[in-house]
């Protein structure tokens, strides 16, 4: 008798159709995006049919996107407020959910309160009061004007808020015994405990942030400080149905994020199951 | 730790000083005088309006010492949205190109200058033009990107089936019926209140949405497509048209049903004449009519639709770049490249314009459509109306999915009545 395991039918039938599933939901993340790459090398006239596959394939449509003369600055600008976003964003809610969970001060529930009341204004109704602001404040075409109504996020704050009370008080109290400060304890227990949680705010933020359209057009007035969802908007392929020069955009926008996650994915990967 | 220190330290160090890098405005130069002029003119409007400024500043521009800045802020709608937040900031541009949702929050501000006040002679620009965007406050804009809703159909399937483009809405039924029964569907597309202003204006001659002539005469107070009965008329026929079978309500990629022949007409805006050819590419010929009539008694025409130069500053330098661009010469250039509507009527003396028309007729359907309308009509203004564009155009696709038209009508009336009353409650 072999040492293999034998599978009984049952489980065999359970295994096929956890994989079926699994192909199934893997191929309706994955279409959209190789529909994407797909149709941006189409014709105008392959929009025409049905079809997933260009017969030749078109890069012209890539030279169309490409040959705007402020395309490359929309992309540096809006990787470039994503990721300053998502970086200070996180530094913000980190210490102020550090701060509630494990500090005592006065007027603690209050402050808490009124940054949760923040929750409850939609950012419409500030959005005048907000650009009168950062214009007083001489930050129009800056990335810090873009990405000034994105520095704090009270869901965030309440999301870690929750992870940090989950690990309790007593490896802080271990850490400070061993006389470790506060910004120790965040930076080598804290965010390596609750890793998950952090890394998806900071993507979550750099998602957002990216493709948030109205405050950044506000908010800029140079063709070089706009971002990208601006900019797309401003070629005009949508209302002269060039489909195919939007899709070259969409997947020039698109292949630095998949190239940044195919870097990262061991280590999001880790990060998740070590929770 | 002290690593981790050094790389937070490092990152806010690296965006602080590009953001820092990416900081500044637009700087002027010494004696020149910089005319900045925030537009929402997409892809290949965007390069002719492109092209029109940058020959005034290699032109007259240099000759007198003034810089066109134009700068794209979005749709039209984001440019007011735009404009809204940057009164009172100092930011304001010196021109922004709206239309005319624009309007009511325009003629309500404290801030616009009028052409009237500009002192910039009108009397060869478009009368329908001037009455568009005249108020009881004077010529609120300069009209400058005018259009008018036009039919495009599918010549090349019409002219095989033999049908040709229809006037009225139930020759619309009837062509439908026979272009379906070719097996291509006949329409596509949901009217909202830029089609409405039209298909209910030109009833009975001359017909308003709301009062005070469409809200032009001082704020709107009352509604009056329902009590007239005009909506209603419009969507017994609009049902009709659906019950055939063969109209597809899609509200958006309208435009790309079209070019790819999927649907054989359309309702949209002569600015789009160009785009649309060109998306054709010659697969078919286009064919451009003027909109079908509700019935026989609506013959008030068609509404001029399209944009205008709205003013905030009161300058020599301003009344000079505002003459160039609605010039005879500037118009035509964005006429011929567009599909707009020249708004200088002296355009049309031109002989190099009119050799153009003879080459593209397509592109004086507007034209003549707009000058055999009626004057008096003019397009609708109304508080909050991007929000009732697309109530208007839920409303119509609700009754083509069934709901009945009295119902319909009134729910309508009380989103614009609504909207009238609180603007009426916060501003007047």
């Amino acid at each position: 008798m072999s040492g293999k395991t034998v599978r009984k039918p049952v489980d065999t039938f359970k295994f096929i159709l956890r994989k079926v599933l699994l192909v199934i939901l893997a191929a309706m993340v994955v279409f959209p995006l190789v529909y994407m790459l797909s149709s941006s090398l189409f014709r105008p006239t392959d929009f025409n049919r049905l079809h997933l596959f260009p017969d030749t394939p078109n890069f012209a449509n890539y030279a169309k996107a490409l040959s705007h003369r402020y395309f490359g600055h929309y992309m540096v600008n809006s990787v470039g407020t994503a990721l300053f976003a998502a970086v200070v964003r996180s530094v913000v809610v980190i210490l102020a959910a550090f701060a509630f969970t494990h500090l005592r001060f006065k007027g603690k529930n209050f402050f808490l309160g009124a940054l949760v009341l923040t929750l409850f204004v939609p950012q419409e109704a500030i959005l005048y009061q907000n650009y009168r602001t950062v214009a007083a404040l001489g930050l129009i075409d800056t990335w810090t004007g873009i990405v000034s109504t994105s520095l704090f996020s009270a869901a965030q704050m309440l999301l870690l808020m929750g992870a940090f009370s989950g690990i309790g008080k007593e490896p802080y109290d271990a850490a400070r015994i061993d006389g470790a400060t506060d910004l120790r304890y965040i930076a080598n227990v804290l965010i390596p405990m609750t890793g998950p949680v952090v890394l998806t705010m900071g993507i979550q933020t750099m998602i957002t942030t990216f493709n948030s359209y109205l405050w950044p057009l506000l908010v800029t007035n140079r063709p070089q400080s706009r971002t990208i969802q601006v900019g797309i908007t401003m070629l005009g392929f949508v209302e002269a149905s060039d489909i195919g020069a939007q899709m070259a955009a969409l997947t020039i926008v698109t292949v630095p994020f998949l190239v940044v996650l195919a870097l990262a994915k061991k280590r999001i990967e880790t990060a998740l199951i070590r929770s | 730790m002290k690593k981790t220190k050094a790389v937070v330290i490092l990152v806010l160090a690296l965006v602080m000083t590009a953001s820092a890098v990416f900081a500044g405005g637009v700087e002027e130069s010494s004696g020149i005088r910089t005319v900045t002029i925030w537009h929402c003119a997409q892809g290949a409007n965007a390069g002719v309006f492109s092209v029109l400024t940058e020959s005034f500043n290699s032109t007259v521009g240099k000759e007198e010492g003034i810089v066109i800045n134009s700068i794209y802020q979005g749709k039209a709608g984001d440019v007011l949205t735009s404009v809204n937040a940057a009164a009172g900031t100092g930011n304001l541009p010196d021109i922004a190109m709206m239309d005319a949702t624009a309007a009511t929050d325009m003629d309500h501000s404290d801030y616009i200058v009028t052409v009237d006040q500009l002192g910039i002679d009108t009397k060869y620009i478009l009368p329908c033009g001037i009455s568009s965007y005249t108020s009881d406050k004077g010529l609120l804009a300069l009209p400058f990107n005018a259009s008018a809703l036009l039919y495009y159909y599918n010549k090349t399937l019409y002219d095989s089936l033999g049908v040709s483009a229809p006037t009225t809405l139930d020759e619309m039924i009837e062509v439908a019926k026979v272009v379906g029964n070719s097996g291509v569907t006949a329409f596509v597309g949901v009217p909202a209140t830029y089609e409405l202003s039209t298909f209910i204006g030109a009833q009975n001659g001359l017909s308003y949405m709301v009062n005070n002539r469409n809200g032009h005469d001082g704020a709107p107070t009352e509604v009056l497509f329902g009590k007239e009965g005009t909506y209603a008329a419009f969507l017994e026929k609009w049902k009709e048209l659906y019950d055939t079978g063969y109209y597809n309500p899609l509200v958006s990629g309208v435009t790309g049903e079209f070019t790819s022949g999927r649907c054989a007409a359309m309702l949209a805006s002569s600015s789009n004449l160009s785009t649309i050819i060109h998306a054709v590419d010659g697969a078919f010929e286009v064919g451009v009519a003027r909109v079908p009539i509700v019935n026989d008694q609506a013959t008030g025409g068609t509404v001029i639709s399209g944009g205008a130069l709205f003013t905030f500053t009161d300058n020599d330098a301003v009344r000079t770049v505002l003459e160039y661009l609605i010039s005879p010469e500037s118009q035509i250039i964005w006429a011929q490249t567009t599909g707009y509507v020249p708004v200088n009527m002296r355009a049309y003396e031109s002989s190099g314009y009119k050799a153009f028309l003879r080459e593209n007729p397509l592109y004086k359907v507007a034209y003549e459509a707009l000058l055999d309308s009626n004057p008096g009509l003019a397009n609708v203004w109304v508080p909050s109306a991007y929000s009732i564009y697309y109530s208007f155009q839920s409303n119509v696709a609700a009754v083509l999915e069934g709901k009945d038209i009295d119902t319909a009508v009134a729910e309508m009336e009380a989103i614009v009545q609504n909207a009238i009353d609180t603007f009426a409650a916060q501003n007047i």
